[in-house]
């Protein structure tokens, strides 16, 4: 086959040959005019472009429009942002604290119930720092005090909060301060109130301590409580998280560790690194009776129930801190000897005897106090209030304490007020080691005080 | 003076931009035809009415001429699928005579160029428009390129292997 056309031929032939009349005809460009569309997409017909022909400048759409387009994806970027942390927030607020937040010892909160080693008590700290938070007369952002605390206990735990989280635990005395002065409702209640507080324990602590409340006897229960617990507590319940917080703070500032409920507390007192000068049977024998209790269904609050594992953290960190209890001895107090059988009592759950009280008290105060043996605890403490400074002293604490356990008008006001002491005491860092058993017999002693059906 | 409105600016511009394109729009719409002026003239008249309802889509990614040549070789297309109603009696009577040449080899040139025309038309779609619209269109390389969105080199290569293929077929014929 041959090509009989060279390229160049065919190219030529293509275009139609030279000669060709290719000139549009006549009319042609009148027709087109009268095509013209009344409304055309505007442009310009000055804009042209670098070949010379008239530019098409159809406006853009725009979001097609470069700075626009830019300023578009920006605000949508910043406000989706803005948004998601705001739902963040508002979702999970407690969460975005914990960005902020670092667990605080307990250091020196005087009223405060960290009565232990700094990490033995991280749920307390918790409810003492959501009640503050429920309140928002703190600063949200953590106070040089704190700052200091946290330097200064670096390495202390973080405790997996109930409802999930960490918290902040800070060490504040006036929040401290104002929680119990909150605690402290000053107008007697209703008959139906138990204890001065709709749903507390009547003459407990819980929820029991503002109100002047019946003496407390060990196995003395008002039947209001026995009878209606439930509608006790149904009678004002919880109107919004921030009361259920505030309530939950003040069952745990005022009675930490008083219900020995936890199954796996033991394992931590099993802890080699805790030395135990209180014997483990009686620790055991209270553990049993609180399962006991709980098994029967007489609980006392039921707010009490899920704090089970302070009970055991302060119980360890005053047991870590008894073997000090020898260097107070040596100082002239034979505090084991002759304390021993007080917490004995205590652990038991019973009061201590007077032959136990007297024996535990100093042998230079003794006289003293036993005058007043008969009177009641408010009026012995009226008496020594005299003495400035008193309050301060671990010895002095101790008397009255031996005085609230002679006094046979035991009431919670008087235990609270002991405990404030104790905190105060217990304040300070390290922890005295007489002072943590005056705490911890305290806790025991508002264990009894607790009403337990 | 006072400013002209959009719309008074827009006509305007229009009109302009088809004064500069309908020559070579009707030329390239007449060798489509066959040299059938009358065809191409209606041809054209529907390319524009056609650019102008799609005048928004236009991206300026060519120039304006080119893509014009689209929208015709388009119609000139649609024209070719539309059934006749009346089919012409002859084939070549739109072809010119070429005054230089005597009226037999006027007559053979006549059904060379027809043959070569219907070969064109026959070719597959992408050497079809390639070869049209560089000969018939007149388009640059470039532009081709940029209408069928691939390199000038693809453009190049399509046109030699089309110019093979219709030499073998004129060939062939011409044998």
């Amino acid at each position: 086959m041959t090509l009989k056309l060279s390229e160049r031929e065919l190219e030529k032939l293509l275009r139609g040959g030279e000669g060709r009349d290719l000139r549009p005809p006549t009319g042609l460009l009148e027709r087109l005019r009268a095509d013209l569309p009344a409304e055309l997409p505007a442009y310009s017909p000055e804009s042209v472009g670098r070949d010379g022909e008239p530019r098409v400048l159809r406006p853009a759409a725009w979001w097609r429009r470069p700075l626009v387009s830019l300023a578009a994806a920006l605000a949508l970027v910043v406000g989706a942002s803005f948004v998601a942390w705001r739902s963040f927030r508002e979702v999970a607020p407690s969460v975005f604290e914990l960005e902020v937040a670092e667990p605080v010892v307990a250091t020196a909160a005087p009223e405060d119930n960290r009565l232990q080693k700094p990490e033995a008590a991280p749920l307390q700290d918790e409810m003492i720092r959501a009640d503050q938070l429920a309140k928002s007369d703190l600063p949200a952002s953590p106070t040089p005090k704190i700052e200091a605390a946290r330097e200064k206990t670096a390495s202390q735990e973080e405790v997996p909060r109930r409802g999930g989280g960490l918290i902040e635990q800070r060490a504040s005395t006036d929040a401290s301060n104002r929680a119990l002065q909150r605690a402290l409702p000053p107008e007697p209640v209703a008959s139906d109130e138990v204890g001065g507080v709709p749903g507390g324990v009547p003459g407990g602590i819980v929820g029991g301590i503002a109100a002047p409340p019946p003496v407390i006897q060990p196995a003395e229960v008002p039947e209001s409580t026995a009878a209606e617990p439930a509608a006790a507590t149904k009678a004002e319940p919880m109107a919004s998280p921030k009361e259920e917080t505030k309530v939950e703070t003040f069952t745990a500032a005022t009675t930490a560790g008083l219900a020995l409920r936890s199954s796996a507390e033991p394992q931590r007192l099993e802890s080699p690194s805790i030395e135990s000068n209180v014997t483990e049977s009686a620790y055991l024998t209270a553990l049993r009776e609180s399962e006991e209790r709980r098994k029967t269904g007489h609980l006392e609050n039921p707010a009490l129930q899920s704090d089970s594992g302070r009970v055991g953290r302060e119980r360890a960190a005053a047991l870590a801190a008894a073997p000090r209890q020898q260097a107070a001895g040596a100082a002239g107090f034979d505090v084991k000897a002759s304390w021993e059988p007080i917490e004995r009592a205590l652990v038991a759950g019973r009061w201590p005897t007077a032959a136990e009280v007297a024996g535990a008290r100093p042998p230079k105060k003794k006289g003293a106090r036993t005058e007043g043996a008969k009177d009641s605890f408010a009026e012995t403490k009226e008496r020594d209030a005299e003495d400035s400074g008193r309050e301060d002293s671990a010895t002095a604490l101790r008397e009255d304490l031996l005085d609230f356990f002679a006094s046979e008008n035991k009431t919670p006001r008087d235990l609270l007020e002991l405990r404030r002491r104790a905190l105060h005491l217990a304040g300070s860092e390290p922890v005295d080691p007489e002072v943590a058993e005056l705490v911890r017999a305290l806790n025991f002693a508002a264990r009894i005080a607790t009403p337990i059906n | 003076m006072k400013p002209r409105d959009d719309r008074e600016q827009g006509a305007l511009a229009a009109e302009r931009l088809m004064e500069e394109s309908y020559h070579q729009v009707y030329a390239a719409l007449l060798r489509m035809t066959g040299f059938d002026a009358e065809l191409a003239a209606d041809l054209t008249q529907d390319t524009y009415r056609k650019a102008w309802q799609s005048l928004a889509s236009f991206d300026r990614r060519s120039r304006f001429a080119t893509w014009l040549y689209r929208i015709a070789y388009n119609t000139f297309l649609n024209h070719l699928r539309r059934p006749k109603l009346v089919e012409p009696l002859d084939e070549n009577r739109h072809l010119p005579l070429d005054p230089a040449v005597g009226q037999d080899d006027d007559l053979a040139a006549r059904e060379l160029a027809q043959k070569l025309r219907l070969a064109v038309i026959a070719l597959p779609e992408e050497l079809r428009f390639t070869v049209t619209a560089r000969f018939w269109g007149e388009l640059e390389v470039e532009e081709i390129a940029s209408l069928e969105k691939v390199t000038g080199a693809a453009i190049r290569k399509r046109l030699k292997v089309a110019m093979l293929r219709l030499r073998l077929q004129v060939g062939e014929d011409a044998q």
